[in-house]
């Protein structure tokens, strides 16, 4: 069931996957200054109690278009398909080695004589392989292929999730 | 019937409504009050000249009550009753400000919540002690701006939770202050940098006060102030530095036995004496007669005694970089708040990690109240047209406890604020009827690493089979970083009641009694305040409502409408003259209830304003290219 592609009315834009980042952030400002609880402050309680929910809904729409990920699942959830991550990368036999691969480096990178080096090579291959998912989905979605664009965005939310987990040993790497 | 006072298109109503907008800095160490007068933001001194307020109060028997400098006199012959710091202790329980040590020499009675101190004018809560400090400044307002406060902007660390911005709003309630918004204190720098130089781009503060370490990343674009990252450490501050080099004159001293509260108090002035001047001399002779000890410390001395408390600072402007994206070389500007960054070391080492020497121009301890009264004459409606507005982000996580301990997170911290979050519960056993949420906040995976903020009750649920309930959470955060909770059946549509027990906060109750309590108010009754507040809330919605109907009163409302509204106005006005609470309220709910909708289409009108500026903006950018 097709659900209304709300974020996209709310920030006026088109609904697609590509969108022009200036632009998106231009309209949140510029919504923000009309509607933003500071903007009524002055005004009657019914007036500040609909501005900071108009507000937050800017700010829930404007996060969730930013990022590719989470705008790529919204996508599919208002063409009325909910992406199942567990169930389609079960089956991706090539894909669970890859990231079986990875999670080994990452856990030996503690006793490599260049840590910092694992840790550059590892999140540059994740980095190509996020492009590559990207471009997987923008094509998928483009020929409303629901299998194969669920499909993208499963991988691509392991893969993210990997990133946080790099992102992490850098930063204890970096503290410590 | 004319009922409204309606004036001409394009005219205020009253040429002289130009309102007494303050900024207040509520800190650790001092306090301070600003206000623009005439196009220029001036910081409200006191009678000697003097701006700072120093956020002491003594209690003496008899409850006379002594603030600021006179109150600092005598913290040293009688520290007990002389209450410092008290910013560390609002919305905090009796465990963290003993975490605090030795610097709070108090006697505290132990109680649920906020520990109140025990004073000689009798047991004293931090709110209370706070709002006789904000009490002290809005008399100096008052006076200075000659008539009553319409609104106030009061700066929080950007790191301050839920309980300790609730504790320093319920301080300017008792304080009868009326508060706009409160406003994180970095926030509040950058503005009174931004609007100064009419720039964009990417600002550090560095906030370095008595008793907290403020950093936040913010970007300035078309007018928009937009927090990307905030962090800090709510526990380091300059009474650490004082600290440390009390501590080296208590191992040179070779003090072994604890001293009486009087002697550290003593040494410790002596350390922050001698840390300030070492800002200006290379080397500072020191004196402790009450140890019968002197020495001498020079600069580098005093920097390897807080350099470690320096790279404690640092690793949080890392941390902070890395939540907003950004390395030290995307900031364009790196703004200095706190009297301790005058320390050349701060200075020097804070330029060196965002390669760029920082901006130190305007005087550190009072940037942060020019901010806020910059924003407070914004807020207060003074200046119509101007674009700058101020988008805070969450400091911390907020989540709801879980099995075993476990804890949900239902707002990630760093999310712009305001924020609405729903989440779906359902019950455990059948036909249960309450549930209770306990509501933390932290980063942390456990209940027990978090800081608890509040259980609620949800009352009323419909008895259903175990599971069969779905009932919707809904998490508010406003911008002004506070937390409400609402909750519904989805399946029976029955709202359920709301009962809040704050872990370190007041409850209603306490509140309503201390407001009675309170010396401001010793003449009033409970009932006659009440009715007081009542009326005061009355008049800012018919003003509020006068101002919506001359602006859009024509286009957005039908006669009938229009008539219907001015009924409920001329039945509010009546009540506000009367002498009935009920009948006060019934009449404001009303009136209320009949503006809703009028609001709601005004709303619409704003975003459907902003969508056609934009098309036109668009028109205009397509022709020319």
């Amino acid at each position: 069931m097709d659900t209304t592609p709300v974020y996209f009315q709310l920030l006026d834009l088109p609904v697609a996957y590509d969108i022009d980042a200036a632009l998106l952030a231009e309209r949140y400002r510029e919504r923000q200054q009309a509607v933003h609880p500071d903007r009524h402050a002055g005004s009657g309680p019914g007036e500040r109690l609909r501005a900071v929910q108009f507000s937050s809904d800017l700010n829930a729409a404007y996060q969730c278009l930013r990022y590719p990920l989470s705008r790529a699942i919204y996508l599919l959830d208002c063409a009325g398909h909910r992406a199942s991550a567990d169930r389609t990368v079960k089956q991706d036999m090539v894909f669970l080695q890859q990231q079986m691969h990875w999670r080994e480096a990452l856990a030996d990178m503690a006793e490599a004589d260049k840590p910092q080096q694992v840790l550059d090579r590892l999140l540059d291959e994740c980095q190509r392989a996020v492009e590559a998912t990207e471009t997987s989905f923008r094509e998928a979605y483009a020929a409303q292929d629901w299998d194969a664009a669920m499909h993208s965005v499963a991988r691509w939310q392991f893969l993210e999730k990997f990133r946080a987990e790099l992102d992490a040993a850098e930063e204890r790497l970096m503290d410590g | 019937m004319a009922l409204l006072q309606i004036s001409e298109p394009g005219k205020t109503p009253e040429p002289h409504a130009r309102k007494r907008a303050i900024g207040i800095d509520l800190g650790t160490t001092h306090s301070l009050v600003a206000s623009m007068v005439n196009g220029t933001v001036e910081v409200l001194s006191d009678q000697h000249g003097r701006p700072l307020l120093p956020s002491a109060v003594h209690y003496s028997a008899g409850g006379v009550r002594t603030i600021g400098y006179d109150a600092l006199s005598r913290a040293a012959e009688d520290p007990l009753n002389t209450v410092v710091s008290v910013k560390r202790m609002m919305g905090r329980g009796l465990a963290d400000v003993r975490g605090l040590g030795q610097q709070l020499p108090y006697r505290f009675l132990d109680s649920e919540g906020m520990p109140s101190i025990d004073t000689a004018a009798g047991p004293k809560s931090p709110v209370a002690v706070s709002a006789d400090i904000l009490n002290a400044l809005a008399v100096r307002a008052r006076e200075l701006l000659a008539g009553p406060i319409d609104g106030a902007v009061i700066t929080v660390p950007a790191y301050f939770d839920d309980a300790q911005r609730q504790a320093t709003r319920d301080a300017a309630r008792l304080a009868d202050i009326p508060v706009l918004r409160l406003l994180n204190e970095p926030t509040a720098a950058a503005v009174a940098y931004g609007l100064d130089r009419g720039g964009e781009g990417v600002i550090a503060v560095f906030d370095l006060g008595g008793g907290t370490f403020d950093v936040s990343i913010l970007r300035l674009h078309q007018g928009v102030f937009e927090v990307l990252a905030t962090g800090g450490d709510s526990a380091l501050g300059g009474d650490d530095f004082d600290q440390s080099v009390a501590e080296w004159i208590l191992s040179l001293a070779a003090i072994t036995e604890p001293l009486s509260p009087v002697q550290y108090r003593a040494v410790l002035s002596e350390a922050r004496r001698v840390r300030e001047a070492l800002s200006e001399e290379s080397s500072v002779l020191v004196q402790c007669p009450s140890l019968d000890w002197h020495g001498e410390l020079s600069r580098e001395q005093l920097e390897s005694l807080v350099q470690h408390l320096m790279d404690r600072a640092l690793r949080s402007c890392r941390r902070t970089l890395r939540d907003a994206g950004l390395t030290a070389a995307d900031i364009d500007h790196v703004v200095m708040v706190g009297g301790v960054t005058r320390t050349p070391l701060v200075r020097q080492q804070v330029g060196d990690f965002f390669g760029k020497p920082p901006l130190v121009d305007i005087d550190p301890d009072q940037v942060v109240a020019v901010g806020a009264a910059i924003q407070a004459d914004v807020l207060v409606g003074n200046r119509s047209g101007d674009d700058l507005l101020l988008l805070d982000v969450l400091p911390l996580s907020l989540g709801i406890e879980i099995m075993g301990g476990l804890i949900e997170k239902i707002i990630h911290r760093n999310t712009t604020l305001p924020v609405v979050r729903s989440q779906e519960f359902t019950t455990y056993k059948d036909g249960q009827v309450a549930m209770a949420l306990h509501v933390v906040q932290g980063e942390r995976e456990l209940v027990d690493d978090c800081r608890s903020l509040a259980r609620f009750e949800l009352r009323g649920i419909p008895p259903m089979a175990a599971g069969a309930a779905h009932i919707k959470v809904t998490f508010q955060v406003d911008a002004d970083g506070l937390l409400s909770v609402s909750a519904r059946e989805e399946i029976s549509g029955v709202t359920s009641q709301v009962t809040v027990k704050p872990s370190y906060g007041l409850s209603e109750d306490q509140i309503a009694s201390m407001l009675t309590e309170s010396y401001t108010h010793a003449a009033d009754d409970k009932a006659r305040r009440a009715f007081r507040e009542q009326q005061v809330e009355s008049s800012r919605l018919l003003e509020a409502l006068s101002s919506a109907l001359q602006q859009d009163g024509e286009t957005l409302l039908s006669g009938e409408e229009r008539l219907d509204l001015e009924q409920a106005v001329v039945r509010l006005r009546a009540a506000m003259a009367g002498e009935d609470l009920t009948e006060l309220r019934a009449a404001s709910d009303a009136l209320i209830a009949l503006s809703d909708p009028f609001a709601a289409r005004r709303m619409d009108a704003h975003i459907r304003n902003a969508l056609k500026g934009q098309r036109v903006d668009d028109l205009a950018g397509g022709v020319k290219s």
